[in-house]
């Protein structure tokens, strides 16, 4: 299980998230940080230009104009050989998703926190998950924390996976649940991260010795391999984060081992099965605690790794499931929510395929309570195939007043 | 004014019409420079004779852009840096509406500074106020683009090593037909500008220096502060693009320097606006395109039109 500890221990410290993970970017050492601000994800990159003008952190910080231009200072640094960072949210995200999609097409591993925010309009800084999610076909690989720690260590882990894939990162944690929280989490030492984290040794690099152009026109009979070669890197980025959340334990002791490092389980055998992604998993095992002692045998499954999409392990923790639940905060319009979708496409040549009720839930950082989830552990247990596409997926936290002209 | 606005009417209009009765307290923080902004702007309507229902105002995001919110008119709160575009378009569909694009400092001249640039150069006739506070007040205080070199912020502990950029200089070069600055200190000058502005036929550019106490505290308050055009100390013609130019230049060099100049800085009564441009290719219709929409004459036009074709 991924919580961190109550009570801190003497190597832990207790500070906002955003500190937190920006004291983990720095035991990475990038060479080059470069952000714009943005709610809620500012912290990270106000915390990184301290640490890189108290002199603690040896990087160039380039402050720029946009997040279109920090991606793209990302992709310049990157290219020319250096470790890359930056951080955002929301819009910011939505700006740099041009940059982003060139970057992986040059096969450049930049590392990003996503503090997830929704997206306009209507105008909201709170959290849910339809940022990451618009920027899930891009080629970069996307990762969901569930706690102020997996914030950190995600990142860490990232630049690894990233660095030897080629690949850029997007390492989600949620905004203000976990950007604004003080939890106690452990800081990586330089010591430790020397032993995880080499330097890195670019692969696609402008280097002078032997002269490359990066991103040049494709013809037809070039572009598909160029791009399919994204697909590949993904799929051997399975591995690669197989063995390095394996290292990852040897090092620093924490264990994101189970199911390959791709799923995080708790009761992952009971009958029904709850499946969701980021800070809302807290929540929802206060509540599969209450209903196991009533005798409901409910679990849950929690993919800590979105990109690339964990099919196999998913069928293993699914199948044998009497009904599944996605509680998810993004959508598709015009469709049913992405996350639900993906995992009945997974389901769909596997052994069994378990009934799948799917809830929107936590839009705009619209608070899940309890209840809530007990409601939605109730409807999951009463899941049976066939469903009509309406009986597929509900929006349980709608308030039908609004909708027909209310005005509160 | 064509036939189809709605309201053409003539008479007293109160500076008040502008307060809104959703929001009618600004939320700014205590001393903040947008209220004079607000307040300038509000005395600016009834010297132009535009009633609320005739006014369009887009705004970007940041302390400033909240503007709209707290000013009663049609208002389109868009994206960060976003405002210019989007008000332009308005504008086209729309002649009658009176635009008036406002924002801050980060989201105009940083972020959103392409389309200032290019919507400056196409000469559109609306009015365009920078709330030039010279850091980034929403985000809480981070370095902008006006932000003075040296300038110490969370993102920049050891201060700016950039030059800020030249506002006034940068609106005149790409094109800015009416280019002129105020201070928030100065709400008499601020309101006479901004409905010189809004009279203007062509892109107005305002650059309004807006203290932000909050996160700005080492910034000087813009007092005291020098109008141009009423002090024996300077003398330029505001026509000449050339003498403007030189006058801005010092303007903006002073500024970090401590004094605060103000005044109108560039004025181009001739410039043709886009829309007079397309008019005389004949690329656009004398009458606004969105009129169709509002007039139930143009019903029966369309109609005429459409017989007219096919038979
Ligand atoms: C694409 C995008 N990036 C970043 C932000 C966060 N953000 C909101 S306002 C702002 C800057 C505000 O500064 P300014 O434009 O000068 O307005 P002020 O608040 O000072 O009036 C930023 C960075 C955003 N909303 N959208
Ligand atoms: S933070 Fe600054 S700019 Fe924003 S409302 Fe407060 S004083 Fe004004
Ligand atoms: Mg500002």
């Amino acid at each position: 299980m991924a919580k961190a500890e109550q009570n801190p221990s003497d190597e832990q410290e207790v500070m906002k998230g955003t500190s937190a993970v920006a004291k983990g970017v720095m035991a990475a050492d990038p060479d080059v940080v470069s952000a714009y601000p943005i709610t809620p994800q500012t912290g990270v990159v106000e915390k990184l230009s301290e640490l890189v003008a108290d002199g603690q952190l040896d990087s160039e910080f380039i402050k720029v104009d946009s997040e279109f231009n920090a991606a793209s200072t990302c992709i310049g640094a990157s290219a020319a050989g250096a470790r890359a960072f930056s951080a955002t949210s929301s819009q910011g995200l939505k700006l740099m998703s041009e940059p982003l999609f060139t970057a992986a097409g040059m096969r450049l591993p930049i590392v990003m926190a996503v503090a997830n925010r929704s997206l306009s309009a209507p105008l909201s800084i709170w959290a849910d998950h339809t940022d990451a999610f618009a920027e899930r076909d891009g080629g970069m690989l996307q990762f969901h924390a569930e706690d102020v720690q997996e914030a950190i260590d995600h990142v860490l882990m990232g630049f690894r996976v990233a660095e030897q894939v080629n690949l850029p990162v997007l390492s989600n944690f949620d905004g203000f649940i976990l950007t604004h929280v003080q939890e106690p989490a452990d800081i990586p030492t330089e010591e430790e991260v020397n032993e995880f984290l080499p330097p890195r040794d670019p692969e696609f690099t402008l280097d002078p010795s032997d002269p490359k152009t990066m991103g040049a026109f494709a013809r037809p009979e070039h572009w598909t391999e160029t791009r399919y070669a994204i697909q590949e890197a993904m799929m051997e980025s399975k591995d690669v984060w197989a063995q390095t959340v394996q290292e990852f334990k040897e090092v620093f002791g924490r264990d994101y081992t189970e199911y390959n490092g791709m799923l995080d389980t708790y009761h992952g055998d009971a009958d029904y099965r709850l499946v969701a992604l980021g800070s809302i998993c807290g929540t929802i095992r206060g509540v599969i605690d209450e209903y196991r002692e009533q005798g409901v045998d409910v679990g849950l499954v929690r993919p800590r790794v979105h990109r690339p999409f964990p099919t196999e392990e998913l069928r293993e923790a699914l199948g044998d499931a009497e009904a599944v639940g996605v509680l998810t905060k993004e959508m598709s319009p015009g469709y049913e929510s992405a996350l639900a979708g993906e995992i009945k496409g997974t389901l769909y040549h596997a052994e069994n395929q378990p009934p799948i009720k799917s809830f929107v839930i936590g839009m705009a950082g619209r608070d899940v309570n309890a209840p809530e989830i007990g409601t939605m552990i109730e409807e999951t247990m009463e899941a049976s195939a066939p469903m009509t596409f309406e009986e597929q997926e509900s929006w349980p936290q709608l308030r039908e007043k609004l909708l027909n002209g209310g005005d509160q | 004014m064509s036939a189809f606005s709605a309201i053409d009417e003539d008479r007293e209009i109160d500076p008040e019409e502008y307060t809104p009765g959703i929001e009618p307290q600004a939320t700014w923080c205590p001393g903040c420079g947008d209220f004079s902004v607000l307040k300038a702007l509000k005395q600016a309507m009834p010297e132009v004779g535009r009633t609320p229902e005739e006014v369009l105002t887009v705004t970007g995001i940041g302390c400033s852009s909240k503007l709209n919110s707290y000013f009663e008119s049609y208002g389109f709160h868009s994206i960060h840096g976003r405002s210019l575009p989007i008000a332009r378009a308005a504008k086209l569909a729309n002649p009658d509406l009176e635009v008036i694009a406002a924002g801050g400092d980060g989201d105009g001249y940083g972020i959103g500074g392409n389309h200032f640039i290019h919507t400056a150069r196409e000469n559109h006739d609306m009015t365009y106020i920078v709330f030039n506070n010279e850091i980034f007040g929403l985000t809480k205080g981070q370095t902008s683009p006006t932000s003075p070199k040296g300038h110490k912020s969370k993102t920049q502990p050891h201060g700016s090593a950039k030059d800020p950029i030249r506002p006034l200089s940068l609106g005149l070069t790409a094109g800015a037909s009416y280019v002129a600055r105020t201070a928030a200190t100065n709400p008499n000058q601020a309101a006479e500008i901004l409905a010189e502005a809004i009279e203007h036929d062509g892109f107005a550019h305002v650059d309004f220096l807006t203290q932000c106490p909050t996160w700005n505290k080492d910034a000087k308050s813009y007092v005291p502060y020098t109008d141009v055009q009423e002090s024996d100390e300077f003398d330029f013609d505001v026509t000449d693009r050339k003498e403007a130019a030189e006058m801005m230049y010092e303007v903006e060099s002073k500024l970090y320097e401590g004094e605060v100049l103000t005044g109108r800085f560039y004025v181009d009564e001739d410039r043709p606006s886009y829309t007079e441009e397309k008019q005389a290719t004949g690329e656009m219709p004398e009458e606004p395109l969105a009129e169709k929409y509002f007039d139930e004459d143009s019903e029966w036009k369309r109609s005429y039109d459409l017989l007219e074709h096919h038979t």
